[in-house]
């Protein structure tokens, strides 16, 4: 045996490379722990609590589903419910829909089998729940064309779903239907080729042809982008833009129109599509917005199709004849900075965004102009390139920009089944201009069960005062809506809203340097969508469709009333929280508007000059040394030396733990006892390891708990790892299935539900927090649409702030109640997915303030209550407390990383909106590109990623203690995640003997006995070569003697 | 010292040449492009280097030697060879996350950092498979 030294030589290098590699794999493994749990869906810690001493109940937030079961059940009932009021009714021509419940129909297009659940990547659906279109169909009793669907079938059938870019699981989208530049649609020769007969149950199949178009959307996507350079080679469509409608998807159209008297069209996108010639065809009947259902929503498509439920969807974005003419679009995709290459790798320097259009995005362009030039100040005039033909094509001359040839359905648009009337009751301006209480009556005239929405507008005066501070108005603006109950016909509802005028102020940055109101006349109006209510507030003003109005308006339905005097920049001067608004975002380091540094070099839209100051494309811009030194990502040097004695770090005399001060007020004076307990070496360490992950912080007893991305369920987990209170559900390997199964947030905002809203803040990541125990839950995505052609809308809501910040506020305060810890993302204006990283996004202060700041305000400052909550003593408890978590955004802010960016994070989310919480970055690490040093001093908490980068060389204690100003910021961050967890279920279940225990997952088990083997298989080896050599050198001794 | 390439010191060299070329790519790649700016791990340079010397001298003093301390030496080269790949590795690792488990648009240079990394490493591992080689090698 010991004779082949060689042998076990060999052999002992073998297993001493297995066991190095076994070594590597085990270090690697823990070092991203949290994130192998997230691939893998395992736990590899887990927090112990033992009976309390007191008795006391620590379960301070209570799931509703006490078994997987239930769970399942429970999130599929609200992603059916939610879809139904979603889907919005574009066109209904002779009351094409509903059909029976029986109908026999006929699918077509590719998206007709495999249409768009959810997005590719972010909130994704859960595959394995996926009801596919034509089960769900089925299920509901339509009748669907065999041979079409085996036509289908059988293109699909030696493919597979695919699985999503972030989370676990299976993304249910084909590769082939993945492009941006291409619908890659079926033409009629190709579905010949499946299969010959495809048409052949056509005659049977003619309740209905129903064409299902789509495109797909998701995060890190290159997104889509207008005219030729959206396209793939051959792909043609109906105005040049990949948005509209390609030859081979209006082939199929035709198709149905030839062998159909009834054309229905499903619209399964989230990009606003470019469908004009759909409206305009007589022999379409209907078209239906569905956006992306998620996994059970064609079982609510299937509802509205056949009339159990009345469509009650509104628009949340314009949508245009021809979106790319958009003045936003102008400026979007990758504009290089000239000297980009100057800057390191590290500090990841590529693009800028100059957003000349101000707050002229959406609504605000297209109504606005259409005002303009129905009262006569002018807008007409419009060169070539910036307006559309009446086909929706670019006009390639200058001509006039003329309404009807760009907006095909306004913001706000939606039809229903029944007809409804709605009456503005009243208005009443409180005293101090701060709110006004606006009545509505709602009745349903029809013969048909169904729910409106009630939209409220206003139109503040665009003055002398505005034009010589350069400041903007719109038109029409939403101040509020409400959905009313399910009104049966001849039913009303009275629903009274209390509206904020703050959000009909404007913000001054020139002059006043804060937000201001103007003596003048101002409207409320209602109306069945934003163009409706801007025609009902220009009859009031005398116009008609003699002044070149699209139709005429209803003066009852709108409300006058003048304010006089001066300017008066005191009222809105002072935010909720006492503190005073002034200029965080026109001037220093941390200014968003590019003219900042770069005098008279943007210069952004006006109603003024509408054609004059048409944004032209701001590209080939170097960086000036103002910028440069900004851009670098290391501009706050960090000071040493500095006495910091009295800042307490790691004072652990006291007895306090974070589960003493669960509840407790952030002014509680015990925090600074607390807070004194942690070292800077431990808040870097929680800071560091932040990625779907809450780091244990011992010396206060918190816990270690697994976070996870949202916004529409958890990304990673399935019920199978599901439990109530602690205990593991008996029936969790039941249920492999997740809780991202609702349709898209994009959806839910179309429902202009706020109850609706806070009911899916409560459940999808509510619960997703108390079944799957992950505190952290990151979401809404709240950015705002600032185009057609992002293509990561479908996480964010609307073009329009009040839309976005009431719908998203709504979810938090669902979340908040049932313990999650929200991270709002993204802060802020993540405005387009090319170039995300490292994009440096400017401004004006006015639309950063107007838009999206203004949004994420309703959220931070738990605004948006709904009348019905008001109403309810039950519900007095809600609505007290704002978001308590936020995600700061990739893009820069102004030329500096979010993070880092103190006039956002600071001066406006932690002062003005009196933010107290936990806010992380996003996938960046502690990396140079998150100016780690700048960001903590500017209250970041965490950051997401996997730890320290190696150009980071201060992240130690020692390094940062001897500088006063980031030893109080430090101390502050503390202050602020331990306020936010200890208001969170992080805290469910822990009393004073809670602690975490590793488990013993398979993969550590897995690691541990190759290292075991490998180890010992390497010292048997070199044992044996050595008694091999021994007995070998003895033989040549003994031979030799 | 007799500095010739015999049958029987071939498999050596082959194993110091292809260790020396991971540890040119390991240095590149420390000082130039994405990860220019961060500090220089050591140890896979000190292993390589110690790794070589005790090579050296075992594929060129072989006759001075035992063949205990022939397979000593050997054993010490394959132990800095082993300790100079897991520290490689290892350095690279937030490198390899990054580009392939969270795709965020990370800069071209760090994928092209990680990539000639893993070229890098590669020739760890032919070294170490030459010298697995070597042990099995009978040796007159």
């Amino acid at each position: 045996m010991f004779k082949k030294t060689n042998l076990w030589r060999g052999m002992s290098f073998v297993c001493a490379l297995f066991l190095t590699i076994s070594v590597m794999a085990a270090n690697i493994l823990e070092i991203y722990r949290t994130s192998v749990d997230a691939f893998v869906g395992t736990r590899s810690q887990k927090t112990v609590t033992e009976e309390s001493a007191d008795g006391e109940d620590a379960w301070t937030y209570q799931s509703k589903f006490k078994t997987a079961k239930e769970a399942y059940e429970g999130f599929q009932e609200l992603a059916v419910r939610t879809s139904q009021e979603t889907y919005t009714l574009l066109k209904n021509e002779n009351n094409a829909l509903p059909l029976s419940d029986t109908a026999k129909i006929t699918l077509f297009g590719v998206r007709s089998y495999a249409p768009v659940y959810g997005n590719n990547g972010g909130s994704v659906p859960d595959g394995k729940s996926t009801v596919q279109i034509f089960d769900a169909f089925a299920e509901k009793g339509f009748q669907i064309n065999p041979s079409m669907l085996e036509t289908y079938a059988a293109f699909f059938a030696d493919k597979e779903w695919t699985v999503p870019q972030f989370g676990g699981g299976i993304l249910p989208a084909y590769e082939v239907l993945s492009a941006y530049d291409d619908p890659n649609e079926l033409t009629l020769e190709e579905l010949r080729g499946l299969n010959p007969a495809f048409d052949k149950d056509y005659a049977s199949y003619n309740d209905a042809a129903i064409v299902v178009v789509g495109r797909i959307g998701g995060e890190n996507g290159n997104g889509y982008y207008p005219g030729e350079a959206g396209r793939a080679s051959g792909v043609e469509t109906v105005t040049g833009n990949i948005l509209s409608l390609s030859e081979e998807e209006m082939a199929m159209i035709e198709e149905a129109k030839a062998n159909f008297d009834k054309v229905i069209v499903l619209v399964n996108a989230t990009n606003q599509m470019e469908i004009a010639n759909l409206e305009e065809d007589p022999d379409i009947d209907a078209i239906l917005w569905i956006g992306y259902p998620g996994a059970y929503g064609f079982y609510g498509v299937a509802d509205v199709l056949n009339g159990t439920v009345s469509p009650s969807g509104h628009l949340g974005d314009s949508f245009a004849k021809n979106s790319a003419l958009a003045p936003a679009m102008q400026n979007y995709g990758d504009i290089p900075w000239a000297n980009a290459a100057d800057f390191s790798e590290a500090a990841n320097v590529n693009s800028y965004l100059v957003e000349a259009e101000g707050i002229y995005t959406g609504y605000r362009y297209y109504e606005t102009r259409y005002a303009d030039i129905v009262l006569g100040n002018g807008g007409s005039e419009a060169a070539a390139g910036t307006y559309a033909n009446v086909d929706g094509t670019v006009a390639q001359a200058d001509g006039e920009w003329d309404y009807a040839n760009e907006v095909i359905y306004p913001f706000g648009y939606g039809l229903s089944y029944t007809a409804f009337e709605q009456t503005l009751d009243s208005v009443e301006i409180s005293g101090d201009k701060k709110t006004a209480a606006v009545s509505v009556t709602t009745t349903n005239r029809g013969d048909t069960p169904g729910r409106a929405v009630v939209q409220l507008y206003a139109q503040a005066p665009y003055t002398d005062y505005d034009k010589q501070y350069h400041i903007e108005k719109a038109a029409v603006q939403l101040m509020d809506f409400e959905k009313t109950n399910l009104l049966a016909p001849g039913e009303s509802q009275t629903i009274t809203m209390e509206v904020d005028m703050a959000n009909l102020a404007s913000y001054d940055a020139e002059n006043a340097k804060t937000f201001i109101v103007e003596p003048g006349d101002y409207y409320f109006a209602i109306g069945d969508d934003a163009h409706d209510a801007l025609n009902n507030m220009l009859a009031a003003q005398g116009k008609s469709t003699a002044d070149g109005m699209t139709a005429d308006g209803d003066a009852a339905k709108s409300y006058q009333w003048s304010w006089d005097g001066e300017v008066d920049a005191d009222t809105f001067s002072v935010s909720k929280a006492g503190v005073e608004i002034t200029n965080a975002l026109s001037e220093g380091d941390y200014a968003t508007d590019l003219n900042a540094f770069m005098p008279d070099t943007v210069t952004y839209l006006t109603r003024s000059d509408w054609n004059g100051t048409f944004p032209k494309t701001y590209e080939g811009i170097t960086a000036n040394e103002a910028l440069s030194r900004l851009l670098g990502n290391d501009f706050i040097e960090l000071k040493t030396g500095e006495d910091t004695s009295d800042i307490v770090f790691g004072d652990t005399s006291s007895d306090l733990t974070i589960n003493d001060l669960k509840g407790a007020d952030f002014d509680d004076p015990r925090w600074e006892e607390l807070t004194s307990k942690v070292t800077i070496d431990e808040f870097l360490n929680f800071a560091a390891n932040a990625f779907h992950n809450i780091a244990a912080i011992e010396s206060v007893g918190l816990p270690q708990y697994a976070a996870d991305d949202g916004p529409n369920g958890s990304d990673s987990h399935y019920l199978t790892e599901g439990g109530y209170q602690g205990v593991p559900y008996a029936d969790a390997a039941e249920y492999d299935y997740g809780t991202r199964v609702g349709p898209t947030p994009q959806n839910i905002a179309y429902s202009w539900n706020k109850e609706l809203a806070y009911e899916n803040g409560e459940v999808t990541l509510g619960e997703s927090t108390l079944v799957l125990n992950l505190p952290i839950m990151i979401g809404p995505g709240m950015n705002i649409h600032r185009h057609a052609y992002n293509s990561r809308g479908a996480e964010y809501y609307s073009e329009d702030p009040i839309l976005t910040g009431y719908i998203g506020s709504a979810v938090v305060q669902g979340a908040q109640s049932k313990g999650t810890l929200v991270n709002i993302k993204h802060a802020a204006f993540n405005d387009q997915e090319i170039n995300r990283s490292g994009i440096a996004i400017f401004m004006s202060e006015q639309k950063a303030r107007e838009l999206e700041l203004r949004g994420l305000q309703q959220a931070f400052e738990a605004n948006g209550k709904p009348a019905s909550f008001k109403a309810d003593e039950n519900r007095a408890d809600t609505y007290t407390e704002g978001a308590l978590g936020v995600m700061s955004s990739y893009n820069r802010i102004g030329a500096v990383p979010p993070s880092a960016n103190r006039g956002v994070q600071v001066q406006i989310m932690r002062d003005e909106w009196d933010f107290n919480g936990y806010n992380v970055t996003d996938f960046t690490g502690v990396a140079l590109k998150a100016s780690p040093k700048e960001s903590i001093m500017a209250g970041t908490t965490a950051f997401c990623g996997f730890g320290v980068s190696e150009e980071i060389t201060y992240w130690n204690g020692e390094a940062l203690s001897g500088d006063r100003q980031m030893a109080q910021a430090v101390k502050e961050d503390i202050h602020y995640l331990l306020y936010a967890l200890s208001h969170s279920a992080a805290m469910n279940g822990v009393n004073e003997t809670t602690h975490t225990v590793n488990v013993m997952t398979w993969w550590r088990i897995l690691y541990i006995v190759c290292i075991a083997v490998f180890g010992l298989a390497t010292v048997f080896c070199g044992v044996c070569y050595a008694v091999g050599r021994r007995k070998s050198t003895d033989q040549k001794t003994e031979k030799g003697a | 010292m007799k500095i010739e390439i015999t049958k029987s010191n071939s498999v050596t060299l082959a194993a110091m040449c292809s260790a020396l070329v991971g540890m040119i790519i390991y240095i590149i790649t420390s000082v130039t492009g994405y990860l220019a700016a961060s500090a220089v791990n050591p140890w896979p340079i000190i292993g390589t280097v110690l790794c070589m010397v005790l090579l050296w001298a075992a594929a060129f003093m072989s006759e001075k030697l035992t063949p205990v301390s022939l397979d000593l030496m050997t054993a010490a080269g394959f132990v800095m060879l082993l300790v100079s790949f897991y520290f490689f590795v290892m350095s690279r690792v937030s490198l390899a996350a990054d580009v392939y488990f969270i795709p965020v648009n990370y800069p071209q240079a760090e994928a092209t950092a990680l990539h000639i990394s893993i070229v890098g490493v590669v020739f760890y591992l032919l070294a170490l498979l030459a010298l697995i080689t070597e042990g099995f090698r009978k040796k007159a």
